[in-house]
């Protein structure tokens, strides 16, 4: 069986010295107009090309750029569909972090890549294979306050949303992509919807040919889905084992046909698991899985933890693949 | 039962009492003083000194104003989880971490056992009493709140972190009573975010407050009420602080179908707005909750601290605040 070290998604863009804090630094100067938006880019450049080989020089298979030109979630994609407007803040789940709803004031449309630069940038300074993030459609649609538009329910947007999203997908697979995350944490919240939401979902991942896709969970127990999970169309199962510590007794139980993404480190906590500790955990369903390769990851993405501390977690997660690479062959 | 309660405590408060939540702003030049502090210019008597001047000028606004229950105003305090992090044994203050967009906190990390070893918030209690002519709050952030707010690599559970907070955050309550206060407000605004963990909120909450001898007043806001009431009433203190205008007065619907059974200090301006409110909308405002909840059982207060603010916005808003409520007496 195969294990890589893959990051979940946004890693932290601060860090304590005025060279960490350049991004923020820049985010202020661009704010209050005193440098433009080429500069601004610039900047942004410098910091993925860092945070890139912050998770190289860790040891990671799997990089994303860190995410650092997303304000949110949400905001990030909805400020780019036409007919959405980014809108106020809202907390995010139950953490203590705020992210910019949607209003939708027209039948929401692509409008042209709305990650296809950041990608090919990424992709051009990374020696590893970088991972594009997709919020997915329900968590989009659930975060958008429909508004003068003749949307009738959630649902109707989510499926909106999921067609412009399998567009996006088809680009980004067309320029080569080669890891996809879908992330629809919002699933967990109202499982109930699991039957529209999982086929929507399943759409993106038909526009991604050739591209490997993760469907990312988390803030939540996935345990009660996990049969109907391994019935969608996605390559992968990243799952936020934090909150769905069953999750383990269910690929002990049933076993996978999906690849797993074990989200193992705590993307909350500062506290550091020992690499045995999570090999172990692991170590115990080998059995139950196929081949791979599967991944050991984090619960979910890094931007709640202090940089100096995420850094850590890079380097545990290493570790912990090398350590199941050693049980395991 | 809270009248007969405060009476015991020989407060004579008058019809619909007037408060403010608990933050002022602090005047530009003690910003800029505790700037000089942190740099090592300044010495920390010096910049004791200009968080006592400043204090004395809200004391003294709120005198001008004839506001009821005064609060010290905080001129002294940074984050309001942090302060306490900072003032107790047990922390390591973590480096920074985003709360949304570009603005980001410092977030403490438990790393040994808390401990209270002597007053933290005692002697600026007494100097704002001594000063006041009127009732002046203790200003505490509650267990609950302090446990979500802060990283634990110490304790084995969220429920063993918030119980060794309510200890502690207790050691405080006994201290602020000994020195003669009678009001004192524990801050619970992470409680609605978990609904699975209310029945924490409130063990560890009836922890910090049980057979203590004062009144108590929770200051909750920005969550899902719905989710919560009227769940949240058997939280143990006497007097909900909540927010009303940021909240389109939902909450008043939740209070038709369950009566609020606690005193209620009635949040009628809105802090997150660089508007002033008019005098008449801020009293329409309070009509509608006296048409529900009964007048003996309401205080008024702005939505949340006003620290936000720039100190005009804040006078202005509390004057209004304060000739609403007049005209309705």
């Amino acid at each position: 069986m195969k294990i890589i070290a893959e990051n979940h998604s946004m890693y932290p863009r601060v860090g304590e010295s005025d060279h960490a804090q350049r991004l923020r630094q820049a985010h202020h100067d661009f704010d209050h107009g005193a440098i433009d938006a080429e500069k601004l880019k610039e900047i942004e450049d410098s910091y993925v090309e860092e945070l890139i080989k912050e998770q190289e020089d860790a040891g990671l298979d799997v990089v994303t750029d860190g995410m650092i030109r997303w304000y949110d979630h949400i905001s990030h994609l909805c400020g780019k569909i036409s007919g959405v407007e980014v809108g106020g803040l809202v907390r995010y789940f139950d953490t203590n972090y705020l992210v910019r709803e949607g209003i939708v004031r027209d039948r929401v449309e692509w409008d042209g890549s709305m990650l296809v630069d950041q990608y090919k940038f990424a992709a051009q300074v990374a020696s590893k294979p970088v991972k594009v993030i997709l919020t997915g459609p329900y968590t989009l649609a659930y975060f958008s306050e429909i508004d003068d538009s003749d949307y009738a329910s959630e649902r109707e947007l989510a499926e909106d949303y999921a067609d412009l999203l399998a567009r996006e997908a088809e680009v980004l697979a067309d320029s080569g992509v080669e890891y996809l995350q879908i992330e629809e944490p919002m699933l967990l919240q109202n499982p109930a919807n699991s039957s529209w939401v999982l086929p929507l979902n399943d759409k993106i991942v038909e526009a991604a040919a050739n591209t490997e896709v993760r469907l990312a969970t988390y803030f939540g127990d996935a345990a009660p889905l996990y049969d109907e999970l391994q019935e969608t169309a996605v390559d992968m199962l990243l799952f936020d084992f934090s909150y769905g510590p069953e999750l383990f007794d269910c690929i002990a139980d049933r076993g996978s046909d999906k690849r797993i993404g074990f989200g193992l480190l705590d993307g909350r906590n500062t506290k550091l698991a020992t690499a045995d500790e999570l090999a172990e955990k692991i170590e115990a369903v080998s059995d139950n899985l196929t081949d791979g390769p599967h991944s050991v990851s984090f619960t979910c993405s890094l931007d709640y933890l202090p940089r100096d501390r995420a850094r850590l977690k890079l380097e545990r997660l290493a570790e912990t693949r090398d350590k199941l690479q050693e049980v395991l062959n | 039962m809270s009248q007969e309660k405060l009476e015991n405590l020989g407060l004579d408060l008058p019809d619909l009492p007037l408060t403010t939540v608990g933050s002022f702003p602090k005047p530009p030049e003690l910003k800029e003083a505790r700037k000089q502090n942190r740099e090592g210019d300044l010495s920390d008597d010096d910049l004791d000194e200009q968080a006592r001047e400043a204090t004395r000028f809200w004391l003294d606004k709120q005198y001008e104003l004839d506001y009821d229950i005064y609060v010290d105003g905080e001129q002294y305090r940074g984050d309001m989880a942090t302060y306490f992090a900072e003032n107790l044994q047990g922390f390591e203050i973590g480096g920074l971490v985003r709360s949304y967009g570009n603005r980001y906190y410092r977030k403490p990390i438990v790393v040994d056992e808390i401990v209270w070893e002597e007053p933290i918030t005692v002697d600026w209690w007494r100097f704002a009493q001594d000063y006041a002519d009127r009732p002046v709050k203790g200003m505490l952030t509650g267990p609950y709140t302090m446990m979500d707010w802060t990283f634990n690599e110490h304790y084995p559970s969220r429920a063993e972190t918030a119980r060794a907070f309510a200890a502690a955050i207790r050691s405080e309550v006994e201290a602020l009573i000994e020195a003669g206060c009678k009001i004192i407000q524990i801050d619970e605004p992470a409680c609605s975010v978990r609904h699975d963990e209310m029945e924490l909120v409130k063990e560890v909450v009836g922890q910090v407050v049980e057979g203590q001898d004062a009144y108590f007043i929770s200051h909750i806001c920005y969550g899902e009420f719905e989710k919560i009431y009227p769940d949240m009433l058997e939280i143990p203190v006497d007097n909900f602080d909540l927010e009303f205008t940021n909240s389109d007065l939902y909450l008043l619907d939740l209070f038709r179908d369950d009566p609020f059974t606690k005193d209620l200090s009635f949040g009628a301006v809105d802090v997150h707005n660089h508007r002033v409110e008019s005098r008449e909308v801020v009293r329409e405002l309070i009509e509608k909750v006296l048409d529900v909840v009964p007048r003996e059982q309401i205080w008024i207060s702005p939505d949340c601290g006003l620290k936000t603010r720039t100190v005009n916005e804040a006078l202005g808003k509390m004057e209004v605040l304060a000739e609403a409520t007049r005209e309705l007496r």
